[in-house]
């Protein structure tokens, strides 16, 4: 078990930024939508913002074909989730943001392959 | 600071020009106001004529993000109408809000006024029955203002207003926690004084039972839909004098 950093490393206050569904258009919006890598038909129609300087709408990704193996994580059609909620210092945020920004990847696929290569 | 909630269960009620209302009078008065546009439909938000300072940092922002300490005061964007007066803008997305329940998610909008240079918030409250969005406004309010016209309609937005606030404060009293909201009373807006149909003096008469209308009644003036188009305020056209005074003896009321 990593060792508890002794103090924060910044003392700036965490800034502002979008909720992770903002691109979301409430028709289409189901709470396994914001947290799945699968895109939906309605979100890859959903209409184009101009850029921002925050994290972009997820990318469209191919659906995921019969042939390839199914996450065991699943009941019937949904997948089993659980919350998962800590504090991070304003650098690791930073980090996820960055590559969200680079790879098109939602918060939870950067933070579960980081783990799954780290500690997997 | 006082925390101020818009509320009804029905849509068009005047809530929104209520809470609008209510801020702008105490800005104009010298108050530093924050109003909270809390209804997906961005009624306040259309009507001030403003936009978040960048895409997505609207209420939803507070409401979709774990921690937002302190958030209140860098999303607040400042009107034309008066420097004391700032709002937090809605938008479409808040809507998703309504569809899940993260955990305290209910805290979230209380949290993030921590830090929040202000005299007054005001939240223009959705119409929904219990819901999300509306326990993030009690949760985070000490002031509840119920908004009405005189109608069937009107009075059944109130009392089922009612009901959401008695069940809020039940729950809160089951868990040991504090509820210190006040109901501050009914405004009845929008209201043709000159000839009063029937169904609108019963409703007038229903209301009055509560023991909770406050006067003066709000007069129906056709400038109030004309400056929400053009995105001004009407206290500063002679026409919405009426309109201004009826507001201003009912912040006198209301606001601390």
């Amino acid at each position: 078990m990593t060792p508890k950093p002794e103090r924060p490393t910044s003392l700036a206050r965490r800034a502002p930024r979008p909720a992770p569904d903002e691109n979301v258009d409430p028709v289409d919006y189901s709470p396994q939508a914001t947290t799945g890598d699968e895109p939906t038909p309605a979100t890859q129609r959903s209409e184009k913002l101009p850029p921002t300087t925050h994290k972009p709408a997820e990318q469209p990704r191919p659906k995921r074909r019969p042939s390839e193996k199914k996450n065991h994580n699943t009941v019937g059609k949904r997948e089993i989730t659980v919350p998962f909620s800590t504090r991070l210092t304003p650098e690791v945020v930073q980090l996820i943001d960055q590559a969200t920004a680079e790879t098109g990847m939602s918060q939870r696929a950067v933070v579960e392959n980081a783990i799954r290569e780290t500690w997997g | 600071m006082q925390t101020l909630m818009v509320y009804s269960e029905t849509g068009g009620v005047t809530k929104t020009t209520t809470a609008v209302s209510l801020a702008t009078i105490a800005a104009r008065q010298g108050m530093s106001v924050v109003l909270v546009d809390l209804d997906p439909r961005a009624a306040s938000t259309k009507w001030l004529n403003l936009q978040p300072k960048e895409e997505g940092l609207h209420v939803g922002a507070i409401l979709g993000n774990e921690n937002p300490e302190g958030w209140a005061e860098d999303i607040a964007v400042t009107s034309y109408w008066s420097p004391n007066l700032r709002l937090i803008p809605s938008g479409r997305s808040v809507s998703n809000r309504e569809a899940d329940r993260a955990d305290q998610s209910e805290v979230r909008l209380r949290t993030s006024f921590q830090g929040l240079n202000a005299d007054l918030v005001v939240i223009d409250c959705p119409n929904r029955q219990g819901g999300p969005l509306t326990l993030s406004a009690l949760t985070a309010s000490d002031t509840v203002v119920y908004a009405a016209k005189l109608s069937a309609d009107g009075v059944d937005g109130v009392v089922g207003a009612r009901r959401t606030v008695d069940q809020f404060r039940l729950n809160r009293e089951r868990i040991g926690a504090p509820s210190n909201i006040n109901e501050a009373g009914i405004v009845a807006g929008s209201t043709k004084t000159t000839i009063m149909s029937r169904p609108a003096a019963t409703s007038l008469e229903e209301l009055r039972e509560t023991k909770m209308l406050l006067l003066p009644l709000v007069p129906e003036r056709a400038i109030v839909a004309e400056v929400r188009q053009v995105g001004d305020w009407y206290g500063d056209y002679q026409k919405g004098e009426p309109v201004l005074e009826a507001y201003t003896e009912i912040a006198e009321q209301v606001i601390q």
